[in-house]
């Protein structure tokens, strides 16, 4: 920096400093200083009036009156009131100091922020953590600190959780924080269970990753073991599918333990206590267990298809949810059976060293204790009443009835997408279903319009438009704009038997 | 039949103090606030307000056994009082007996003043009264024996200043005494003899703790039991109380048996 520039910037500095000097505080500062140095600068200096052993007395006119006599009277209180006043404005000149350096108290949060994004700038997410997690006492010192009075260090914890929540719902780490305080609470008060379940809810809604949420929920059911409803809320964690579909089997097999094991629970209960709540809390669950199996894999379609069918065939539960779950069983009954038919075909081929040529000779050995619909030729039919696919080439079985109900999803979900596509171009549908899928594909490439689960589940990650889940192209009418199914594909068609299973056949 | 004697004049001594009466202002200002606490929160305000006003009774009877407690027995010596009683045919401990218990019956009263104001209040509020609050009522008023009883300890030998620091230490330290044993395991692998020693100091100290029921006590309210505790742990817990008490006034008339007075 130039020398003149050196010059300028210091008197700058020091007129900046005479503005401050001549503040009215500091006026008044200065003036109460001196006001106090002057008192005690003059009890030095004023004679004692004091009698050898007793009180200050005072000067009698014989004596000469003069007002330094008659102050001497007071010298000691004077000597006080001067020292106070001193080393009271030596507080407040440490206290301004103080706030200068630290700032005031109210604002230490907004400091403490600032620090932590100014960490943040520079260092890695691990040490910005950790730094935050200073702020929290531990749980073992919240233990002493509130003198054992651990059920309200709790209280204290979860009111501090819900301030911190509502300050800024999604910022910065909040997880990693609420986590850690949500652990202490837990700590401090392991059987606060609505806590624990709002905190899991407080989290999952923060955290896009559940099995973080599922870890916590573990902890809290690990403290209270005889809970049901904690297992429970683990498991709600996952009844709504990801985004990302190679999750959304381990997601819906995750629901259907947690959920098995609340059932199993519930039903020791009821047997010992029969309740009416916890009769209806079974069927819900039993209901959305079924379902959420259907999506779980092999290993669960038979777990879905039993309570399926116990709904199915409650004659309390509610007709419309009845004939849902009948058309559902129908779906897991089919999957049960494909399922046993594919690895019966492995079988054979780990036997033979081929493919068998069809399913007949293979019927008998899955039959076990369980019967299988067989058509006039003896290949097995489904639960829809369809033969099940079988290619002996590739050895892949299918159930015709489950591929024909996604179909029908399927169609629904890309007649809409026609829909929007029509939408964009005024009116006019695509000329072939390859158009729609180039268009479906742009419509959803923004990071903020990303394909729902919905969409997804009939189509696929690569949203395929043109294939039906049948296997074949789809039969698509370009001059209406719609794709067709074949008939088989009617729904009162497919889902005839379910209303055999509604009727008690 | 002195003691019942100056156990009454005891209480009404207690009762004219206008300590005690602030004090329970505060309690139940306290009980009363802890609704607006619960209201903040979003779920468990039952809870919250069951445990504040729990923790509120403790604090405040707490206080009462300390600022009242340490001052008895120097204000009959101060005002000279004393002299009076021990020269009727009173022995100095039916002059320790009937202190403690007038001041045990002022607690009591004080208690259950304060007890039946929170469960009035938790009742018009909607939230679970259960016996299980009881349990915790009848331990807090046992742990408030063991502190009195240190309280005349203290204030036989002492100056009331000096009473009330040294009990206010035992009050909040006898909730922490799990503490020592902490420490003791911090020399179990260098000094294995320290752990012994602060296991013996931990043993002899008066753990109030022990009387501490109140987390569970909220949780069986809100579960709508009648039972925090089995009841031979009850028993158990207010029997070491009463014993330890009982240890404290002996402790203390021995000291005041010496009291040049």
């Amino acid at each position: 920096m130039p020398k003149e520039a050196q010059e300028l910037a210091a008197k700058v500095v020091e007129a900046a400093y005479w503005a401050e000097v001549t503040n009215w505080q500091f006026r008044l500062y200065y003036i109460a200083f001196a006001v106090c140095s002057g008192l005690l600068l003059a009890s030095c200096f004023l004679p004692e009036r004091r009698a050898p052993s007793g009180p200050a007395i005072a000067p009698s006119r014989e004596e000469g009156w003069s007002w330094g006599a008659w102050l001497g009277r007071f010298r000691r209180q004077i000597a006080s009131a001067g020292l106070i006043g001193l080393l009271a404005l030596c507080c407040v000149s440490l206290q301004n100091n103080l706030d200068d350096r630290r700032g005031f108290i109210a604002d230490q949060d907004k400091r403490y922020e600032e620090a932590i994004r100014k960490l943040a700038a520079h260092k890695d997410k691990e040490e910005v953590l950790r730094a935050e997690y200073l702020y929290l006492p531990e749980g073992n010192s919240l233990a002493y600190i509130s003198l054992g009075n651990t059920s309200l260090a709790a209280d204290y914890l979860w009111l501090t959780s819900q301030q911190y929540v509502s300050s800024s719902f999604r910022r910065g780490h909040k997880f990693e924080l609420l986590l850690r305080i949500y652990e202490e609470m837990l700590e401090m008060d392991p059987h606060w269970t609505e806590a624990a379940i709002n905190a899991g809810k407080v989290l999952s809604a923060l955290e896009p990753d559940r099995y973080a949420v599922e870890r916590f929920y573990i902890k809290a059911i690990l403290k209270n073991p005889d809970n049901l409803d904690l297992p429970y809320e683990a498991g709600r964690l996952f009844v709504v599918p990801p985004l990302d579909l190679a999750l959304r089997k381990d997601y819906s097999r995750r629901a259907v333990e947690w959920f098995s094991e609340v059932l199993a629970r519930l039903q020791k209960l009821q047997e010992r206590r029969p309740s009416e709540r916890n009769s209806q809390k079974i069927k819900a669950i039993q209901d959305m267990t079924g379902r959420l199996a259907l999506e779980s894999g092999p290993g669960y379609y038979e777990v879905g298809r039993d309570m399926l069918w116990g709904r199915a065939k409650d004659k309390q539960f509610p007709p419309a949810m009845r004939s849902a779950a009948a058309r559902d069983f129908l779906c897991a009954d089919s999957l049960v059976l494909a399922t046993r038919l594919q690895e019966a075909v492995a079988r054979h081929k780990a036997a033979a060293g081929s493919f068998p040529a069809d399913l007949r000779p293979l019927v008998k050995e899955i039959k076990g204790g369980q019967r299988v619909p067989l058509d006039s030729n003896g290949m097995p039919l489904d639960a829809y009443g369809f033969p099940i696919r079988y290619d002996p080439a590739t050895g892949a079985v299918a159930s015709m009835g489950v591929q024909a109900r996604r179909a029908i999803v399927a169609a629904s979900v890309i007649n809409s997408l026609i829909g929007l596509y029509r939408d964009a171009h005024n009116g006019e549908p695509p000329k072939d279903l390859q158009e729609l899928h180039d268009f479906v594909v742009e419509f959803y490439s923004s990071p903020y319009n990303r394909a729902g689960p919905a969409v997804t589940d009939a189509l696929g990650m690569d949203l395929n438009t043109t294939i039906s889940p049948l296997g074949t192209p789809w039969d698509y009418d370009a001059h209406a704009g719609k794709v067709n199914l074949p008939d088989f594909c009617d729904p009162s068609m497919l889902f005839r038997n379910a209303g055999k299973i509604l009727e008690g056949d | 039949m002195i003691v019942p004697v100056i156990a009454l004049n005891t209480f009404r001594e207690a009762v004219r103090d206008r300590i005690l009466y602030v004090l329970l202002v505060f309690g139940v200002l306290m009980i009363m606030v802890s609704r607006a606490i619960g209201w903040v929160s979003f779920g468990g305000e039952n809870k919250i307000m069951t445990d504040l006003g729990l923790s509120a009774i403790w604090m405040f009877s707490g206080m009462v056994s300390i600022f009242i407690g340490t001052g008895l027995i120097h204000k009959e010596i101060d005002k000279r009082t004393i002299y009076s009683i021990l020269a009727k045919p009173a022995e100095r401990w039916q002059f320790l007996a009937g202190k403690y218990l007038g001041l045990a019956l002022t607690l009591l009263i004080a208690l259950l003043l304060l007890a039946a104001i929170f469960l009035a209040y938790l009742w018009f509020c909607g939230a679970p009264v259960t016996l299980a609050l009881g349990q915790a009522l009848l331990l807090n008023f046992v742990e408030m024996l063991v502190v009195t009883a240190v309280a005349i300890l203290f204030s036989s030998a002492s100056t009331p200043i000096m009473s009330a620091i040294f009990t206010t230490i035992v009050f909040f330290a006898g909730q922490l005494t799990k503490w020592v044993v902490d420490l003791g395991a911090i020399y179990k692998q260098t000094h294995p003899w320290m752990e012994k020693l602060l296991h013996l100091v931990y043993l002899f100290l008066p753990n109030l703790h022990n009387f501490n029921i109140r987390r569970e006590t909220v949780l069986a309210t809100q579960s709508r039991l009648h039972m925090a505790i089995p009841v031979d742990e009850l028993m158990a817990a207010t029997i070491y109380g009463l014993s330890y008490a009982l240890a404290l006034l002996l402790v203390a008339h021995l000291l005041f048996k010496r009291r040049n007075l």
